[in-house]
């Protein structure tokens, strides 16, 4: 997601097809990150549309402090957090945190055909095994290639509890792996 | 280094290039000697990195843009200030006229405003009673001045009933 700083200040104007090109920029990336989060199209598309609503309302006070797509991030992680933790509120009779993503990741019937679409299940299969912290750090680490700096600013937290994340994270996974054996 | 510490950073900064060129060579040899961090390594990158990299990038429909659009400018509408009474704007047009560079948030400047407004309104107001006064006390002296004389100049008539009119009917 490369945009141009001009089409930025455009945007930041008040210009609506400015902004509609940093919509066509940025959309799949929003998309894509609040999909693997919440696990659900329904609800990675109402993420979107809320993180560009929340872009368009909040860039005129962007200074370009940091990148254009570390901010988008953050809008990205702290409102699909928010949708999580409805659905969690929603879903407060149940035990624990695990047991609702899991009940998510049964949820969404639409990916379960093609090998792509296989993959792609298998993949939030296993993000539901880990808390929204952890999958929160794997999403930008390995899927957006972040380095752990743009995912410190991102998620607001320290490079160390980035680092200690991944790590709990990674054996998690790769306790699944043993149980299934070694394989996932 | 122990094979503890350099499992922590195969699992964290190893893996994710993260390390300084020097530490990162430092543990390729190590993981070339020992068996156990060579086989930590694979089974990361098998179970716990491949599957989440190259995924296939997932597009929103297309009908997502539509709904933010009709959002945003709905939002825009609804945001833009309502029109003010005249008489504000009349008073706004002053304030900016005499003040251009007065910024909006500080209420000390608008008091300061309004005050000059209201000073400058009490001195017309003073001045036009002053000069309506003089005005009128021009008039009055006048006034007084013709009845006084009106009794003293010889001009044939006497103090009462003297008129041509009266003399002719009397």
């Amino acid at each position: 997601m490369d945009i141009p700083r001009e089409i930025l200040l455009e945007a930041q104007g008040g210009s609506l097809e400015a902004f509609e090109k940093v919509y066509k920029a940025s959309s799949s990336f929003v998309y894509s990150v609040a999909f693997r989060v919440t696990n659900s199209r329904e609800d990675a598309e109402e993420v979107t549309q809320d993180v560009f609503l929340k872009i368009h309302k909040y860039l005129k006070g962007f200074r370009f402090k940091s990148s254009f797509k570390t901010w988008v991030y953050r809008i990205t992680m702290n409102t699909a957090l928010n949708i999580c933790r409805r659905m969690i509120k929603e879903q407060s009779k149940r035990v624990d945190y695990e047991d609702v993503i899991a009940t998510i990741a049964v949820k969404d019937d639409s990916i379960n055909s093609v090998d792509v679409e296989h993959r792609q299940a298998k993949v939030q299969q296993l993000l539901s095994k880990l808390n929204f912290q952890q999958r929160s750090c794997i999403i930008l680490r390995e899927m957006e290639g972040l380095s752990y700096a743009d995912i410190a600013k991102a998620l607001r937290i320290n490079i160390n509890t980035v680092r200690s994340r991944l790590k709990r994270a990674r054996e998690a996974l790769m306790g699944i792996a043993k149980l299934q054996g070694g394989t996932i | 280094m122990n094979c503890e510490r350099i499992k922590e950073l195969i699992m964290t900064d190893y893996i994710d290039n993260e390390l300084k060129s020097g530490l990162k060579e430092k543990i390729e040899s190590h993981i070339k000697e020992c068996a156990n961090c060579r086989q930590l390594e694979q089974d990361l990158k098998r179970q716990a990195c491949l599957p989440f990299r190259n995924l296939e990038t997932l597009i929103p429909d297309d009908t997502l843009w539509q709904k933010i659009r009709e959002r945003v400018v709905t939002e825009q509408l609804t945001s833009e200030p309502a029109r003010e009474p005249i008489f504000v704007n009349i008073l706004e047009r002053i304030k900016n006229s005499l003040f251009p560079t007065f910024g909006e948030s500080l209420g000390l400047k608008r008091v300061v405003v309004y005050a000059s407004i209201l000073i400058v309104f009490c001195t017309l107001g003073i001045t036009g009673k002053m000069l309506y006064s003089q005005r009128n006390n021009a008039y009055v002296k006048e006034e007084v001045t013709d009845y006084i004389e009106l009794g003293t100049l010889d001009n044939g008539y006497t103090d009462d009933l003297g008129t041509a009119i009266e003399e002719f009917f009397l």
